[in-house]
């Protein structure tokens, strides 16, 4: 075992309840049992600065004969990532629930209490999170003797399990499917005239089990395909971040060369992706003329993405090892011209922009997160960096070629929805800059691995700072050329949970520009619809057979 | 007030710059990038059946199964996701990309590419070995002096499991005829 002074600080001051297993280059594995696991949750949050970043529950009944939950933190100061793993008994599958010290905690371990069935004792909100709600009660579907695409029967007339609004105030309901979101959601707002005073959220409508299907039924290079189709809008993110994971576990060198083309398509979809959102958020309040010249400004990187990558959105590059394709003849000259256009183009509009009085009155003071917030719901991306954290995957956690890149971090005081605009502005710019060193360091050479078997039972974890934030992949080998257990967390799994704070106290107007303000990405956090293939039928259906039909996609 | 009216103004004069940029399409047609991968096209005559596709196939559209003496290789494309991965794996390069993007059609069954190849079966027991084209392949790939029997070459119309008896049944006899 590689010595760190983390690793060596941890047993010195925790000695005998918190076990060191493995060191790796930037990763600590820790193993604590399940009665000290919420003072060693305190002591990394405290003394070490960690930051939860997710729960990976796993079903090793029959690797240990345990149910097994990882606590993933970022020690970001240090670069490194340390893992808590809890072992937990089958015959008392119970754990004590961290939510209290940790309010960003509050989804993960409703999920795993969801699909692996460890309950979290002590959870202030213990509610259903990502079954349906006629999903039948004890069972539980990232369990290994859960086949894949078994239907269960649904419970009867179910409904969802929706919080009472608070005294004096009434219900208004945004969503299943509202205007302004792209994806179905529920919002329930509860408000006294026109101000905010609380919310009750339902989401998941979207969940059918990319995770599931990754360790059940696609091999390791299957995935990255399912993978960057998480996300609509920055799926190379996430087909990085598991490959990146995989590579870790595998301990594959992927080529110099290789890691620089996804440094440059990671910087391409960061591009595309703030221009779309500086789009939307201003449709969102009403200024659709910038919605229209943004997408205008947008489109030519669009076109330019899709003769590198053959497709739009970047789709099909990502392997384990690798990328699959380099860059085609002529591409680094037409990069130049794109995106030196859309710098001059942006810059003009910006500069439109600044000055505009009703935008600054819509964005300023509205859905503010502060720093305390931003920290105790474990938020992340422009939305952690708009609260003054200066959190970004690509400086704290180098992946790619980021190591060898320079950039600047970007962060905005204020906690509002302008803050949230400023340091999407100021990160396009930025973003354009590293497009530009990459593009002049780029080294020749392979983009392939040569990937030999994938031995089983190693982990990896991979952070990805995605436009929207940290997406995190964490991966367990098996046997078979398949993960045993494939985690991930998409960015607005971690910054939805902080909607209520930034909404409290706000006035109606404000909520959707709010929630569009860390934009929000249901699907990604709901991870992808897999459509059944049998299902070839054409006709028209009553709500009964709709649901029927809904629910028979599942397979 | 004075900063307001600019900004505004500003904003019209980049409007106004920027002009009219809606396309034509779909009255004027809007090809794609050169490298753009589009809707997959089978080359009938290439394909031997080998089936390094269908492994590969990340939405696991491609299925081959064996019935009648024949294998049948389906490609269900609405599921396609032009990732180009069995292009990539192809041995006989019998995939390639089209520039075709507009997949709407009447029916599912239009997006279906099915493919019948002759199976060979194990003289011995019947068992399904390969198709014909992968059987013709390894056949052409054997160098020409290598001096093998007629009898040897046999050996190509029988299945794992009855290469192996036979093997060891030579094997033995081998033996015995020594001692």
């Amino acid at each position: 075992m590689s010595s760190h002074p983390i690793a060596e600080r941890i047993t010195r001051e925790l000695g005998g309840k918190v076990a060191i297993e493995q060191v790796t280059e930037g990763i600590i594995f820790a193993a604590v049992p399940r009665d000290n696991l919420v003072e060693a949750t305190q002591y990394v949050r405290d003394q070490l600065g960690g930051r939860f970043i997710i729960s990976a529950g796993t079903d090793k009944r029959g690797l240990s004969g345990c149910y097994e939950v990882s606590d993933i933190f970022g020690l970001d100061r240090d670069k490194t990532f340390l893992l808590l793993r809890t072992e937990v008994e089958p015959t008392d599958p119970r754990i004590d629930s961290i939510t209290p010290l940790i309010p960003g905690a509050n989804w993960s371990e409703r999920e795993v209490r969801d699909m692996i069935g460890v309950e979290p004792v002590g959870h202030p909100d213990p509610r259903r999170l990502v079954l349906p709600d006629d999903w039948p009660q004890d069972l539980y579907p990232l369990r290994k003797d859960f086949q894949y695409n078994r239907r269960p029967e649904p419970l009867p007339e179910a409904k969802p399990d929706l919080r009472r609004p608070p005294k004096d105030s009434s219900v208004l309901p945004i969503g299943p499917f509202f205007p302004t979101l792209e994806e179905p959601v529920f919002i329930n707002l509860f408000v006294n005239g026109e101000q905010i005073v609380g919310m009750d959220y339902r989401g998941f409508f979207n969940h059918r089990g990319v995770e599931k299907m990754g360790e059940a039924a696609l091999t390791y290079n299957q995935v990255p395909f399912l993978a960057e189709r998480i996300c609509g809008i920055c799926g190379f993110v996430h087909s990085t971040g598991y490959c990146q994971a995989v590579e870790v576990a595998a301990q594959i060198q992927v080529p110099a060369r290789a890691r620089y083309l996804r440094s440059l398509l990671l910087e391409v979809e960061r591009i595309h992706s703030h221009l779309l959102w500086v789009g939307l958020a201003c449709h969102f309040i009403g200024f659709d003329t910038l919605f229209m010249q943004a997408w205008r400004i947008r489109e030519p990187l669009m076109w330019l993405t899709e003769f590198i990558t053959g497709n739009r959105k970047t789709y099909g590059m990502n392997l384990i090892g690798g990328v699959s394709r380099d860059l085609p003849e002529g591409a680094e000259a037409r990069l130049v011209t794109v995106i030196d256009k859309i710098e001059k183009e942006a810059t003009a509009a910006v500069d439109a922009i600044l000055g505009d009085g009703s935008l600054r009155a819509r964005l300023q003071r509205s859905g503010v997160l502060s720093p305390e917030q931003a920290k105790a719901f474990c938020v992340v991306g422009p939305t952690a960096r708009g609260s003054g954290l200066a959190l970004d995957a690509r400086a704290d956690h180098p992946y790619a070629a980021y190591g060898e890149l320079d950039f600047q971090v970007c962060v905005e005081e204020g906690g509002d929805n302008w803050a949230r605009t400023m340091v999407r502005l100021r990160e396009l710019m930025e973003s354009i800059k590293i497009v530009r060193q990459v593009l002049a360091r780029m080294p020749k050479g392979p983009i392939l691995a040569e990937v030999k078997d994938i031995p089983p039972n190693r982990e990896g974890l991979s952070s990805v700072e995605a436009p929207r934030g940290e997406v995190h992949h964490y991966v367990l080998t098996g046997t078979g050329q398949q993960a045993y257990r494939w985690r991930l967390r998409a960015p607005s799994y971690a910054n939805l949970q902080s909607i209520p704070a930034m909404l409290q106290g706000m006035t109606i107007a404000d909520a959707p520009i709010s929630i569009g303000s860390i934009d929000p990405c249901f699907s990604c956090t709901e991870r992808v619809a897999v459509i059944d293939k049998q299902s070839g039928l054409t006709r028209v259906y009553g709500q009964e057979e709709l649901l029927e039909q809904y629910r028979g996609r599942f397979a | 007030m004075f900063e307001n009216v600019i900004s505004e103004l500003k904003e019209v004069v980049f409007c106004l710059r920027a002009g009219q940029v809606t396309l034509g399409y779909p009255f004027q047609p809007h090809p794609p990038e050169p490298g753009f991968r589009g809707v997959p096209r089978l080359d009938m005559q290439k394909c031997i059946g080998c089936g390094a596709c269908a492994n590969a196939c990340a939405p696991r559209l491609i299925t081959l199964s064996d019935r009648d003496g024949y294998r049948t290789v389906e490609f269900d494309l609405a599921r396609c996701t032009n990732c180009a991965r069995c292009r990539d794996v192809c041995p006989e390069e019998a995939l390639t990309m089209s520039q075709q993007f507009e997949t709407a059609a009447p029916s599912l069954r239009n997006l279906r590419i099915t493919l019948q190849l002759r199976l060979v079966s194990c003289r011995e027991c019947g068992a399904v070995i390969e198709t014909q084209r992968m059987a013709r392949k390894v056949l052409g790939k054997l160098p020409e002096p290598l001096g093998l029997s007629p009898q040897e070459v046999s050996w190509l119309d029988l299945c794992l499991d009855c290469k192996r008896t036979r093997a060891m049944a030579e094997a033995v006899l081998a033996k015995e005829v020594r001692s």
